[in-house]
């Protein structure tokens, strides 16, 4: 049977063409190591648009107080 | 580079057999016209008789002491499986070996050839540890083996190089199924010829469900019989390792008559002895019955064989030939499965039970060596694929063989994810996936983040190994990959 699923890889070459960057990190995890990155005024110009939903994914949604990536109605972390 | 002579060994669960290339029309070295069973005899005396005359024998010495009979041992490589040989344990690549001798010193006595290197065919999913006792077991007898190749990939070689009047280039964009169910593995394989270039497309298999398997199934189905028949219970007559060889080497005849006949005897005298009264064991055996002992076999290997088509993408209509081969493909369910499904395309081969060795003798004549049939690279984070080896990369030693540097983009979990992806026609398939442990510290930033070293080799078996370390850490992990599809190039071969 063939599947759209891929397995996700967590590794990024590391040579000079690549080098690490915090691009290559997922969201959620840049938010626990460059906090300043989050203010949303800057967090565009920071994060891709990729990161940001990884970000936001696991914050609690203010109207549901559950981790719903925005499944409850709202967007998790709007106000 | 062609060479004078081409040597290939098909080594069969059942029979084996060895190919020669000379240039001309590819023949097989045979024993009375018939390939040479894989039956070892050590006998009492410490004689050891191997092939037909092992096979004539098993009746009527398998149950006397010392004497031991050791068949289908190609299932048991890889396995540490051992044989009580004289009261000492004999490894499964020793009794191979007694084999491979047997091939080489007929092939000097009989055909006056010295055969020391050349091509062995191996089933598709044969793994690494047996690959390895099949080239000690090689080597032990004095035969060097250039390269393995998968049996029926060979068949398609010999198929495609040297049927009457053909030429590669006949085949060219064709696709090509072989259906090769012998005595222990059923190996389907989907090959396509392209620019040249024989590919190996898909491929699948079925356990060891073949025809050693079918043979138990009558077996189990005469006991029952004969049980009932008699009146006696299982602890009274049970099945002991003494009559079971002589029991299956009956139950095989029977098998093999009822592809012809509808209906076989299956005689075993003096089977059981109970109470001082010795039970003879004469039963009359139907296609029916055997054909429903073997319907869900039938069924997964029909499975099977769609399942191939489909990874292909492809459709049946889409099969230009096929090859049935191994003497399970002889089987009158298994026959008419295939005929329902691809009709007259498939082709009657008149070397059926050696065209295997045959391809595999042209490969060695012709000096060709496996390619990388797909692209083997890695998929990185964000998705990207980041291609290490190209398809028809040459599959050897020092070739196929990379260390790059990675880090790591999320050690949350405390393991790097290698993902090792093959690409072929523009699709990303079989992901195989090796943790490799790291730090679950945070990096105080990217810069940080976690190093991790991979070393992907192939090795002479067409065995890829994987090995990834992270730079915190003491110990690495590792993995190997016996499941790779190779492609044969003839552009630049002499055909």
């Amino acid at each position: 049977m063939n599947s759209q699923m891929q397995i996700v890889s967590n590794l990024m070459l590391d040579d000079e063409e690549h080098k690490p960057h915090y691009k290559w990190i997922p969201g959620d995890l840049v938010a626990e190591i460059y906090k300043a990155f989050l203010d949303p005024q800057d967090m565009h110009r920071h994060l891709t648009p990729q990161q940001q939903r990884e970000y936001l994914q696991y914050l609690p949604c203010l109207l549901c107080g559950r981790a719903c990536a925005g499944t409850c109605g709202k967007s998790p972390g709007s106000s | 580079m062609t060479k004078q002579v081409g040597f290939g060994i098909d080594f069969g669960t059942t029979n084996s057999v060895i190919g020669v290339c000379e240039g001309g029309p590819t023949r097989a070295l045979l024993d009375d016209d018939k390939p040479n069973p894989s039956v070892v005899w050590f006998r009492a005396d410490g004689d050891v008789i191997i092939g037909r005359k092992a096979k004539e024998n098993l009746n009527k010495y398998s149950e006397q002491p010392g004497n031991t009979f050791v068949s289908s041992v190609k299932v048991h490589l890889g396995n540490e499986r051992s044989f009580r040989v004289a009261g000492q344990p004999k490894k499964a690549s020793e009794v191979a070996a007694e084999v491979f001798g047997f091939l080489l010193r007929q092939a000097r006595d009989r055909h006056s050839l010295t055969v020391q290197e050349g091509v062995v065919t191996i089933p598709v999913d044969f793994h690494g540890q047996a690959r390895h006792e099949l080239r000690s077991a090689a080597e032990q007898a004095g035969f060097y083996v250039k390269t393995f190749i998968h049996e029926p990939f060979a068949a398609v070689v010999a198929y495609c190089l040297r049927q009457q009047g053909q030429q590669i280039g006949d085949l060219e964009g064709r696709n090509i199924l072989v259906f090769d169910w012998g005595g222990g593995t059923l190996d389907i394989t989907l090959a396509a010829v392209r620019a040249g270039r024989m590919i190996q497309v898909a491929k699948a298999d079925l356990g060891h469900r073949a025809g050693d398997y079918f043979d138990d199934k009558i077996l189990r189905l005469s006991h029952h019989r004969f049980l009932e028949s008699s009146s006696l219970s299982i602890e009274e007559a049970p099945i002991t390792a003494s009559i079971k060889d002589r029991y299956l080497g009956r139950c095989e005849a029977t098998k093999m008559i009822l592809s012809d006949e509808v209906s076989a005897d299956l005689d075993v005298a003096n089977a059981f002895r109970v109470n001082g009264h010795v039970y003879d064991i004469s039963q009359r055996v139907s296609r029916d019955d055997f054909e429903s002992q073997i319907g869900i076999d039938v069924r997964d290997a029909m499975a099977k064989v769609d399942a191939v088509i489909e990874e292909a993408r492809l459709s049946p209509r889409d099969v230009d030939l096929v090859l049935l081969i191994g003497g399970s493909s002889r089987i009158p369910i298994v026959k008419r499965e295939m005929q329902d499904r691809f009709g007259s395309r498939i082709t009657h081969i008149k070397n059926a039970d050696t065209i295997i060795a045959e391809g595999a003798a042209l490969v060695d004549y012709l000096g060709m060596h496996p390619v990388l049939a797909r692209g083997l690279g890695v998929r990185l984070a964000g998705g990207a694929y980041y291609e290490l080896f190209p398809a028809g990369t040459m599959a050897k030693l020092g070739v196929c063989e990379k260390t790059i540097n990675f880090f790591c983009t999320d050690n949350r979990d405390g393991e790097a994810k290698l993902v090792l992806v093959e690409k072929y026609e523009g699709r990303e398939i079989n992901d195989r996936v090796l943790g490799i442990p790291v730090s679950r510290s945070l990096p105080r930033k990217y810069n940080d983040s976690e190093r991790v070293s991979v070393t992907l080799s192939l090795d002479e078996d067409l065995i890829l190994h994987a090995f990834g370390k992270g730079a915190t850490q003491e110990k690495g992990a590792s993995a190997e990959y016996h499941d790779l599809l190779f492609a044969l190039d003839t552009n630049g071969v002499r055909q």
